[in-house]
């Protein structure tokens, strides 16, 4: 018996509780954080443009190669005499 | 403030205004430290949630659809953060078991039992609240939001229920539950049974 009125008295100690205050410089963290966050997202576009640039550059440079016939040796209107070290034609 | 000039301070926000934000912060700090502090028990921790959910309020503004109040939308970010903190506090204990498992230290030395004085507690109630809250740790999530955003909070049941997108009828019922588990786990703190 008086082991639940105790207990009843602690499910009620929060009766008239009052709220707790955060610190008073909070709100600067806050707003440096905020502040920090838009920076980051006024970057992203040049960093996006410059990923797409990049992007665009190797796709070039692979279709490049891919069209541009590969020379051979057997093609080539230049032998080379090894033991001379003079070009024919 | 009226709840129609929440939303407009919203809107602001959503337009990048620092200044709207600067205003609903100092009408939710409170409320939303409050609310972090019922669950994490820990003063700079509840900080940082409530630095953590302004900034994601700021962040996402523009999405408000307004389906619910401003503050029911703000209390569910709080909870939500705050839980996702306790969730992180678990996975990190956990962690630091294992590692002090593999180390060969004692188990029980890394168990802590928080001991929280809540600054708003009235003076002669302070030692049973410390119970209380040392109580309120072990409940299920569930209950434990019922039971913080009711009692902590103050806040009304229908308001609560929309915080957590439940009918009014499963609030009161999670609460009863909260009760008798509470009552249950005090058996173990009576002073009689205490050492």
């Amino acid at each position: 018996m008086e082991n639940e009125k105790w207990k009843d008295e602690v499910l009620n100690s929060l009766e008239g509780i009052q709220r707790a205050q955060p610190d008073p410089n909070l709100y600067a963290q806050i707003r440096a954080k905020v502040v920090a966050g838009s920076m980051q997202v006024v970057r992203r576009p040049y960093l996006a443009l410059a990923a797409a640039c990049l992007t665009l550059l190797v796709i070039a440079n692979v279709q490049a190669m891919r069209q541009s016939p590969v020379h051979t040796t057997q093609s080539s209107i230049y032998v080379v005499d090894n033991a001379n070290f003079s070009l024919y034609r | 403030m009226h709840p129609l000039l929440h939303q407009e301070l919203l809107t602001k926000i959503a337009q990048g205004s620092e200044s709207a934000l600067a205003e609903l912060y100092a009408e939710f700090s409170t409320r939303v430290f409050n609310t972090a502090i019922g669950y994490l028990q820990n003063t700079g921790e509840a900080e940082e949630v409530t630095q953590d959910v302004f900034v994601k309020i700021f962040q996402s503004a523009a999405r408000f659809e307004g389906k619910s109040s401003v503050s029911t939308w703000i209390y569910r970010i709080a909870v939500n953060q705050s839980l996702d903190r306790l969730n992180h506090r678990k996975r990190q204990k956990r962690f630091g078991l294992m590692v002090s498992f593999f180390k060969g230290d004692s188990l029980e030395q890394k168990i802590e039992v928080p001991h929280f004085d809540h600054p708003g507690v009235v003076l002669e109630r302070k030692e049973n609240a410390r119970l209380l809250f040392q109580t309120i740790e072990t409940l299920p999530e569930q209950q434990k939001t019922a039971f913080i955003l009711s009692f902590v909070e103050d806040l009304p049941r229908q308001e609560v229920a929309e915080v957590m997108q439940i009918s009014l009828k499963a609030v009161e019922s999670l609460l009863q539950r909260a009760k008798a588990n509470l009552r249950i786990r005090l058996d173990d703190f009576h002073p009689d049974r205490r050492i």
